[in-house]
């Protein structure tokens, strides 16, 4: 029932322009070894487009919305990723400066709070907003993320990258959820409302409750 | 939700709010010098400025004289109601509040227990009430208790000390000392046995 509702809202936002988003809406079969495969229309990763291609995207992502709370955080941490790069001393800094007046603001206002530590995929979709902390290691392509969600190392372990989950792509995080430790959330994975997950998901998997059990689909 | 509603909702179950209920035997000063410290010494931490507006509505009461304490009742409440618009963080002056009390990361955070003690840390979505409308008891909770993102604790309970309440679990029983509860409703679930979960949970260093 998760599957059918997220793919409903799935079809929901894919782009007006059609044909761009393959994947998103049916599984795709993943060939064999590397579970992270991009099904994606050129395959880049998103360190290697131009901030303003990247930007377009996840505008078009957040269905062409200038009041989206996801669509800033977003933007915030892709300039965040790159300020960092700027040859010139002077424009580095303000670039910086900006960046965190940014980051606490969105934090503050809207509650989503997307560390430029993150390695964010491309499209990430991030639902609502209000009380989200998402400190994974890495955001895979596609991704879909609601309010109230959770990401972080599982207690007593905070502070080394290796206890930070990892969220593979296209999975789809339901509201409320927790992705406690250096658990991985396997691609195509669906992580119901208010589930707790604390060991890994494996792909196309539907998982529910707290603890997370699966369920099948 | 707000404790200005007396004889309603969670008005009446809290302590009555009329003296300062601050940790004794440290000033107002050193308190929240240590409450800056707890949290990460960050002057943008959306916690300590929700527990520092806690601390000063309860130093406020010290001032015994009402038309004094007027201005000082009118500059919390404001403060009050700015953290709670801002922030999320509703944390009324008189549910008593230990030492070194962390609120890790801000958002839907409702605190009206009737006591917290020292080295508590909350985190986002944290809700700690009454359990229902008709109920007039909120929890007690102990010293050095962890509490996960969205948990909500309720009802005349005690959670005893050194104990875990994980994330987005509902606990409304009491807990001895150095438990650790999960699940909807709460469950033991062993130290141990969630650490050996942990490390063989097929983890990939990279």
């Amino acid at each position: 029932m998760l599957r059918d509702l997220s793919s409903g809202l799935l079809q929901f936002v894919a782009p007006k322009s059609g044909a761009k988003e393959p994947g998103v809406q049916e599984p795709i079969p993943v060939p064999g070894a590397q579970s992270g495969a991009v099904p994606v229309t050129d395959g880049r990763p998103a360190e290697e487009l131009g901030l303003g291609e990247l930007l377009a995207e996840d505008f078009a992502t957040h269905d062409r919305d200038l009041l989206q709370p996801g669509f800033w955080a977003v933007a915030a941490h892709r300039v965040g990723r790159r300020a960092g790069n700027v040859e010139l001393r002077a424009a580095r800094l303000a670039l910086e400066a900006a960046y965190k007046v940014a980051f606490t603001g969105i934090d503050w206002i809207w509650g989503i709070n997307l560390p430029r530590s993150v390695d964010l995929g491309r499209r990430v979709r991030l639902w609502h907003n209000g009380c989200m902390l998402l400190a994974a290691r890495s955001i895979g392509n596609d991704v879909h993320i609601r309010h109230d969600t959770t990401f972080g190392p599982a207690r007593g372990t905070e502070g080394t990258p290796a206890t930070l989950p990892v969220i593979e792509d296209r999975a789809d995080i339901g509201s409320g959820a927790c992705v406690l430790g250096g658990v991985r959330v396997g691609h195509d994975a669906v992580v119901g409302a208010n589930t707790v997950v604390v060991k890994n998901v494996p792909p196309h998997a539907t998982v529910l409750g707290v603890p997370a059990r699966m369920i099948p689909t | 939700m707000s404790d200005g509603r007396e004889g309603e909702g969670l008005g009446s179950a809290l302590p009555a709010g009329d003296h300062n209920a601050n940790p004794a035997g440290v000033g107002i000063g050193d308190l929240l010098a240590e409450d800056y410290r707890t949290h990460g010494s960050d002057p943008l931490s959306p916690g300590f400025w929700a527990l520092a507006v806690h601390r000063f509505g309860n130093w406020r009461m010290d001032v015994k004289h009402r038309l004094l304490r007027a201005p000082l009742s009118l500059l919390y409440q404001g403060a009050h109601q700015g953290v709670i618009t801002l922030w999320g963080i509703d944390l009324p002056y008189n549910a008593k509040i230990g030492r070194r009390f962390r609120i890790a990361h801000h958002g839907a955070v409702f605190i009206g227990s009737r006591e917290i003690g020292d080295d508590v840390t909350i985190r986002h979505s944290v809700t700690i009430g009454l359990k229902r409308k008709s109920e007039r008891l909120a929890p007690v909770i102990g010293n050095r208790i962890e509490i996960g993102p969205g948990a909500c604790i309720v009802g005349d309970i005690q959670v005893g000390d050194d104990s875990v309440v994980g994330a987005n679990t509902v606990l409304a029983q009491n807990v001895p000392a150095g438990s650790m509860v999960l699940g909807v409703p709460a469950r033991f679930i062993a130290p141990e046995k969630e650490q050996d979960q942990s490390e063989g949970s097929g983890v990939r260093k990279s």
